[in-house]
């Protein structure tokens, strides 16, 4: 497996999702393939790491969403055809996006379903918004995970009031600076992240072990990333800077996983013991019983320091009958053709009124919806003016 | 007329249609008349009252009658009922003595058994496919005579209709005085509109109707997903109608002169004008909100037959796209939304399968009549054959 590995894509989408995917390819370096999706043409064109292409062109004149996460969904839908295309070629898909506007929380839902629909691996990373950004864009957010969760094969949530803690832990950067620091962390980690899976190691897990790991199951995981040049104490500052860190929950996150990845990235003066350390370091931090993947990347560009990435999986969904008895299995895999459809009601909240000449008739049922009542009310399209 | 004519009626919730046809010999058949009369007494596929449909069937027959020589006294009726819903079963003869050397008479028997099939309760069979043959479990067996094995199963697919329906809806013709053999319009568009290399290739049929929307697909002329929504273009209009705060008629005009199934960037920043009422003075709608509203209720329907064909494992094997037919047909952009939604090609179908519909305006409203007349033809079922089970199931669906 090589640095070029085309059968792995980042995708960003939205404003805030193209921005950490170019952070990430920047960080990364040349070898990460990359693409984008979004509404707003203007946006689209200051991404220069990778191709963002614009979607929805013919409902929104390339421009945003404003904030509707329906317009984000149709968006992707009117353009499903130009996404298949986009993503031809992949087996994995990695998903970054931002929670709470419109294009972010509505097309990646859809994206990662016609992935999923291509047989492709889904892989999400989504952020929640700041807790003083309101908690109407709070509940978008919500909703958006609800259907991130049902489409992807494995999600993680990064509220960046964690993000923000972990990358200005003594709060005392300026905002403009602080903001910066937390995509740069965030791009980092996704960037270590891939390095883990592109690069070989003495201890190998590449893209054919996350597919077979999330195949056999998924769900909803925390990430951390640390680093540390300690001379003396390397292995054991990273491993505390995970376990503590915000984005795993203080070490909450790891204790109640059952799935643990972690990734070790030294350089070529990485010590056998430092790999122990870290594991058994992170291992101890997990219930017991715990099932650990283990990875390594050696690469000289790390000598002098060490730096882990950890993935855990808080309810680790194993496939029906697969589950091994060690794992506990908080709720059944739902079946992919199921999906419960969210059943947006009328705002006007009417009744029979809102069948027209149908309102005499037997309604038309499919599930729990009313055919006859009008499809853009039952969607909750906003009708442009 | 030298041959004796094939009358077809297809009882529309929006119109009625009345079709007569010949068989000219080489296999084909010419479409001498066709009538059409506005349909009341119906909805969403279902009738709603029995003397208004009977009336409208009385005028168009009325109308053709003028205009043939022969009197009329039995048809084909389509038939596209909201309750009509398809099963897939099996049907497994065991051989006592083990290995058996299949005949053609076991295959006559598998077939009578599939035909015995268990429908829900309250439900009449309508049209029974083969899919396909097994051999000691062995599916995706063709021609199984003269193999060897311990049990031969035939895989069909069924069409079944509530029997309160179909028993309404024969009574319309009957009323009129005339015989009838019913049939599934959906199929009866495939056979109309479908070449054999599509048949062969993989394709599917979707029927845009005024109250109801019917879908078939099929694979190496193999019937594989047939149905029915009991939604159309009146809900089109009746979505228009509640959006803009009109009546059903204005929503129709508005449909017609403006509507289109996507949103269409070179109309959309126009604006519509709507009647005044006595409220308001002018009043406009947006042009963008119109293919809006239209876009919501027709991406909804292809994506219900999709999912549909994709439970059934249909949807990866239709090669040679998706042919629309059907008075939604016309409606711009279509085929587009279509072709989004299924990933493939999407077509309109116009009645290839027959002569005599060459000068028409929209023939693809016209496949399910067409289509009909073919069946009513018994076409592919030479008459002078003996028709035995191995016969039909290697003719295909398309040979029934």
């Amino acid at each position: 497996m090589n640095n070029e590995d085309n059968s792995f894509v980042l995708v960003g989408v939205g404003g805030a999702g193209c921005r950490i995917a170019a952070a990430a390819v920047d960080s990364f370096g040349p070898g990460l393939k990359a693409l984008g999706f979004d509404s707003d043409a203007l946006e689209s064109r200051q991404i220069e790491s990778f191709r963002c292409s614009v979607l929805g062109a013919s409902r929104l004149d390339g421009r945003g969403t404003g904030g509707d996460r329906v317009n984000g969904k149709l968006a992707a839908q009117d353009d499903a055809q130009r996404i298949r295309e986009a993503l031809t070629g992949a087996r994995t898909v990695v998903v970054v996006c931002g929670l709470g506007g419109g294009f972010g929380g509505g097309a990646t839902p859809e994206i990662i379903h016609l992935a999923r629909e291509a047989g492709m691996t889904t892989l999400c990373f989504a952020t929640l918004p700041f807790s003083f950004e309101g908690a109407k864009r709070r509940s978008e957010a919500d909703r958006a995970v609800a259907l991130l969760e049902e489409n992807s094969d494995a999600l993680a949530v990064i509220p960046l009031d964690d993000l923000f803690a972990d990358a200005n832990p003594d709060g005392d950067l300026a905002l403009l600076e602080a903001t910066a620091r937390a995509t740069t962390l965030l791009a980092d980690a996704i960037s270590v992240f891939w390095r883990l899976l592109l690069t070989p190691g003495f201890v190998r897990f590449n893209p054919d072990d996350l597919n077979a790991l999330l195949r056999s199951g998924g769900g909803r995981f925390r990430f951390a990333v640390s680093e540390s040049s300690d001379p003396a104490n390397r292995a054991s500052a990273a491993v505390k800077a995970i376990v503590g860190s915000k984005l795993m929950r203080g070490g909450a996150s790891l204790s109640d996983s059952n799935t643990i990845v972690l990734g070790v990235l030294g350089g070529e003066d990485l010590r056998l013991n430092e790999l122990s350390i870290a594991s058994s370091g992170i291992t101890s931090a997990c219930r017991q019983g715990c099932a650990l993947h283990l990875g390594t990347v050696l690469d000289r560009r790390f000598d002098g320091s060490i730096r882990l990435v950890a993935l855990a999986f808080e309810n680790w969904r194993a496939s029906a009958g697969d589950a091994p008895e060690e794992l506990v299995v908080p709720e059944q895999q739902t079946p992919r053709k199921s999906r419960s459809r969210s059943n947006p009601r009328s705002k006007l909240g009417f009744g029979t009124l809102g069948l027209g000449r149908f309102r005499q008739t037997a309604p038309t049922m499919h599930g729990n919806d009313n055919l006859d009542e009008p499809t853009y009310l039952r969607r909750g399209i906003t009708l442009p003016r | 007329m030298a041959y004796h004519p094939i009358v077809a009626v297809e009882i529309g919730t929006s119109r009625t249609v009345v079709m007569v046809g010949v068989s000219i010999g080489r296999g084909e058949i010419r479409i001498e008349e066709t009538s059409t009369e506005v349909t009341n007494g119906m909805c969403k596929g279902g009738i709603v009252s029995l003397p208004d449909v009977q009336k409208s069937l009385q005028n168009a027959i009325g109308k053709l009658q003028g205009k043939i020589a022969i009197k009329i006294s039995s048809i084909v009726l389509g038939v596209s009922d909201p309750s009509i819903t398809s099963m897939v079963n099996d049907s497994v003869k065991h051989f006592p003595e083990g290995d058996h050397l299949v005949i053609g008479d076991d295959l006559e028997e598998v077939n009578n058994m599939a035909s015995a099939v268990a429908l829900p309760a309250g439900y009449d069979l309508m049209h029974s496919f083969p899919l396909c043959y097994s051999l000691n479990g062995r599916q995706g067996i063709v021609n199984p005579i003269n193999m060897h094995g311990a049990s031969l199963g035939l895989k069909t697919l069924s069409l079944a209709i509530a029997h309160d329906r179909v028993d309404n809806i024969m009574r319309v013709p009957i009323s009129c005085g005339l015989e009838a053999e019913g049939a599934f319009t959906g199929l009866a568009a495939a056979h109309a509109v479908l070449t054999e290399d599509q048949k062969q290739r993989g394709v599917a049929v979707i029927d845009l109707g005024g109250g109801t929307t019917k879908y078939v697909s099929c694979e190496g002329g193999i019937i594989t997903t047939a149905g029915v929504l009991g939604i159309g273009g009146d809900h089109v209009t009746n979505d228009l109608a509640i959006a803009f705060k009109c009546t059903t008629p204005e929503a129709e005009a508005m449909k017609l002169k403006k509507g289109s199934a996507t949103i269409d960037p070179a109309v959309a920043s126009e604006r519509y004008s709507l009647p005044k009422d006595i409220v308001s003075g002018g009043r406009f709608a947006s042009v963008r909100a119109i293919h809006t509203v239209i876009n919501a209720r027709m991406d909804e329907i292809f994506r219900l037959i999709r999912a549909e064909m994709n439970d059934s494992g249909a949807l990866g094997r239709i090669g040679a796209g998706v042919v629309l037919t059907g008075g939604g047909a016309q409606m711009p952009n279509v085929c587009a939304l279509a072709s989004d939604i299924f990933g493939c090609p999407a077509t309109i179908g116009a009645p290839v399968n027959v002569r005599g519909l060459e000068g028409v305006a929209n023939p693809a409203s016209l496949a399910s009549a067409a289509g009909l007349v073919i069946q009513g033809a018994g076409y592919g079922l030479d008459e002078s054959e003996t028709s035995n089970a191995v016969s039909k199931f290697l003719k295909g669906i398309f040979g029934q």
